[in-house]
């Protein structure tokens, strides 16, 4: 389908994170304010074309950082900046790969590809050929007419991370978004997404909860620990690709993250035990 | 008393968002569809499925109708009429050139001003409920200034209402019109209300990240989301307008099926009663098809719009 190409050099940054902070503060009925630090002092430097993944213990913050990155939500203080600029809104230089996928339920699949480049006002046959273009990449052309509540899960992510490529966005933002899917449909969908990486070129950022994902996707693991969120082991994987998943090297990865994870995973045990 | 329980009826069904009332046959296909049901079922419900519709919505009334004729033919003091008396009665409403009175062949010119008034009542709901339904749906701000009142007002049942808007309207087809719009008003509004406070917030951030413009999130996410809800209220609205009829032509109109009925009350007419109950169910069906068959090919992307 994609011609693989070689690991593109890096060069700018894509993402450069400093100082992040995010408190969420609450008030509850009787006047009582709580404090939740989500995230403490996040300092990021992402190159373009850099594949991240982000793992940590439930309450690290990964999900807080995807969505500050999409705009979503704002930070309490420190500076963000995506391709240099700062990040003030959702736009489609982001794009955003849901775990629950959120098509839209009345467009069909081609309709649903085709949205982003229809909402920038490109002209009617730009859009067409986008939409060919990536249904052909996703391998969901019998599939063009049918409706998201007609397909798999499986290929309902396809269709969401091809209506986030038609947009050519800077930066893909995912969001645990094989966690849904069987074993086979993942590993399909993984196997997928590292071809269309490695043609486009785009700078990943992909949350896990699984370790075996996270050493066979990314150029780099980032690992959050809980309460508050804060960076606490960032691990380049240096095992060219495709990575055999059962050879010493990896294990030996995963070794590495599991000691990382392993404290902040029994503490959340021990507290709701 | 009736109007009471479809008014909570009404308001109950509302409550449901995006979904159709369940049927019968939606429930058989759900337990079709879901496969974890137990054996017997399953091959019960295959039996019913091998069958065609009519086949196994047919006993039922059959057997209603031979008992209502075992119940009252023959009995000289009889207050209800047999069915073959009803079905004189109902050709010759429709038809005339049996019985040869004011009612005979009158059906046409009573059925075409009971729909004026049905569809007139409904339309001006629908006008209002939706835009406002909208509106409340979207914005704090109009729900807290709106709401509570609406909230006070929808338990009172149209028929309290029957004497004001005697007084407001006079008497005539627009007090009917009024008491329709008013008790469908609701449903619709309710339905819309939901529909917008029930788009998933993904979907709206998922129209964000793929670059849609602030302005055009209503019209192009929240509204197409809404609108399998929206629906549904439409449907229970004109469904209702229909079963109000009666109470709205209790205002004086001389036409309409709904002043026939009552015409015929006084008259004891028992069968023109029940002639006039038929039509108006038959009536009331046919516009509940034509919604779901304009639902079905609006809304063709959305799986419970289509039982």
């Amino acid at each position: 389908m994609l011609a693989t190409e070689p690991a593109l050099e890096r060069g700018a940054a894509a993402i450069t994170a400093r100082h992040l902070e995010k408190v969420y503060t609450s008030v509850a009925r009787n006047g009582t304010v709580t404090e939740t630090h989500a995230l403490s002092d996040i300092s990021l430097e992402i190159a373009q074309g850099e594949f991240i993944c982000i793992i940590g213990a439930s309450g690290c913050g990964k999900s807080t950082l995807l969505r500050i990155v999409a705009g979503f939500e704002t930070v309490t203080s420190g500076e963000l900046l995506v391709m240099g600029k700062p990040v003030r809104a959702p736009g489609p230089d982001r794009g955003m790969v849901f775990q629950d996928y959120a098509l839209f339920p009345w467009l069909s699949v081609a309709q649903n590809i085709a949205y982003g480049p229809r909402q920038a006002g490109r002209p009617k046959d730009e859009v067409a050929a986008l939409t060919e273009r990536y249904l052909d990449i996703v391998g969901l052309q019998k599939f063009r007419n049918r409706y998201p509540h007609e397909l798999s899960g499986g290929m309902k992510q396809r269709v969401a991370i091809a209506r986030v490529l038609a947009n050519d966005p800077a930066v893909i933002l995912m969001d645990e978004p094989f966690g849904a899917l069987d074993a086979f449909t993942r590993n399909g969908l993984q196997e997928s997404l590292l071809e269309i990486w490695q043609a486009a070129r785009k700078t990943i950022l992909f949350i896990t909860h699984s370790v075996d994902e996270a050493v066979y996707l990314s150029d780099r693991v980032i690992v959050l620990s809980p309460h508050p969120g804060r960076l606490k082991l960032e691990l380049p994987i240096a095992l060219p690709r495709p990575r055999d998943i059962a050879s010493v090297e990896f294990n030996h990865y995963k070794r590495i993250m599991l000691d990382a994870i392993a404290p902040d995973i029994a503490a959340e045990a021990a507290e709701s035990s | 008393m009736c109007l009471l329980f479809v008014q909570r009826f009404a308001a109950r069904t509302s409550g449901l968002s995006g979904a159709d009332p369940v049927s019968l046959a939606n429930y058989r296909d759900m337990e079709v569809a879901s496969g974890a049901v137990p054996a017997a079922p399953v091959a019960r419900v295959r039996v019913a499925r091998s069958m065609p519709a009519w086949a196994l919505a047919l006993p039922l009334p059959v057997i209603a109708l031979i008992a209502w004729q075992l119940a009252t033919a023959g009995k000289a003091f009889s207050l209800i009429p047999p069915p073959t008396t009803v079905a004189v009665t109902v050709w010759d409403y429709a038809f005339g050139g049996i019985r040869s009175d004011p009612y005979s062949g009158a059906l046409l010119t009573n059925a075409l001003a009971s729909i004026t008034r049905v569809y007139g009542g409904f339309l001006v709901a629908m006008v209002i409920a939706l835009p406002l339904g909208l509106i409340i749906g979207r914005s704090t701000f109009a729900r807290g200034l709106i709401d509570p009142t609406l909230q006070f007002l929808r338990p009172i049942p149209v028929t309290a209402w029957l004497p004001l808007t005697m007084i407001l309207f006079g008497l005539g087809p627009p007090a009917t019109i009024a008491l329709i719009a008013l008790g469908t008003f609701f449903p619709m509004l309710l339905n819309t209300v939901d529909g917008v406070r029930m788009v998933e917030p993904r979907l709206i951030e998922a129209a964000e990240m793929l670059g849609t413009p602030r302005a055009a999130i209503f019209t192009r996410v929240i509204l197409p989301a809404a609108s399998p809800s929206i629906f549904t209220g439409i449907r229970i609205g004109l469904g209702l307008a229909w079963v109000l009829l009666v109470v709205g032509e209790m205002t004086g109109v001389p036409t309409g099926l709904g002043a026939n009925i009552m015409d015929a009350r006084q008259l004891s007419r028992t069968d023109l009663v029940i002639a006039g109950m038929i039509d108006i169910g038959i009536l009331g069906f046919l516009s509940d098809r034509i919604v779901m068959l304009i639902g079905r090919r609006v809304l063709w992307w959305n799986p419970s719009a289509r039982n």
